[in-house]
């Protein structure tokens, strides 16, 4: 199992194919990929928000029902993403130890839960040492390789 | 009061059973995931992730929300 962060749940999301995301689209389809409500949040805090990048350029160049389309894709979670609720996941968010944020506390608490390994597309020393101090693996994905 | 391993434990144990029984410990759905995306959004949605400007764009995105930091 595995809990992935805003930038690779994108990347299945868009089914990306290269390399770097091939082991979780597999993941995927054999329903072993989970996220987090922060990281969802996150993701469709990017989408809502022009910016500067290549997606909103070519969003900005697309029809209206293109953009409805790409809207929503991302706005609902696949059924085939898991995602644990608050219900389950606050208890064990506040029996982990240190000072996390939301984001932090939610991703390691989920790993924890589902016995799974998380899975990042940026190093975080906060979200690596949460997840060390309960023997959480974390694996960063480089979409560069 | 300082939280120990024990607590965190049983806290998980407790978790793991009430998401059991509730069949959430696996996705709803199995199978491949699909979307109706454009290709020319999938291949920006590429170009994003692979030179690290979504990762900006996510950063900017939650920027004085501390709780949403992957710091």
């Amino acid at each position: 199992m595995i809990v992935v962060d805003d930038a690779l749940l994108l990347a299945i999301l868009a089914e990306q194919q290269g390399a770097a995301e091939a082991f979780l689209i597999t993941a995927a389809e054999a329903g072993e990929v989970f996220t987090t409500g922060s990281w969802f949040w996150r993701l469709a805090r990017v989408v809502a928000r022009p910016g500067r990048g290549a997606l909103s350029r070519a969003l900005a160049a697309s029809s209206e029902d293109e953009q409805r389309r790409v809207h929503n894709a991302l706005d609902q979670l696949p059924a085939e993403i898991g995602l644990l609720s608050m219900r389950r996941l606050v208890p064990v968010m506040a029996a982990l130890p240190g000072q996390l944020n939301l984001l932090t506390a939610e991703a390691v608490a989920a790993a924890v839960v589902l016995g799974a390994r998380i899975a990042v597309s940026t190093a975080s020393p906060l979200l690596a040492a949460a997840a060390s101090s309960v023997d959480v693996g974390i694996d960063v994905v480089d979409f560069g390789s | 009061m300082a939280i120990s391993t024990g607590d965190l434990r049983a806290a998980a144990e407790r978790a793991r059973a009430a998401a059991s029984e509730a069949g959430e410990l696996r996705p709803a759905r199995i199978g491949k995931v699909t979307t109706d995306i454009p290709e020319a959004i999938r291949a920006a949605i590429r170009e994003d992730l692979a030179s690290g400007a979504y990762q900006k764009a996510a950063q900017d995105a939650v920027a004085g929300d501390p709780d949403l930091a992957q710091g």
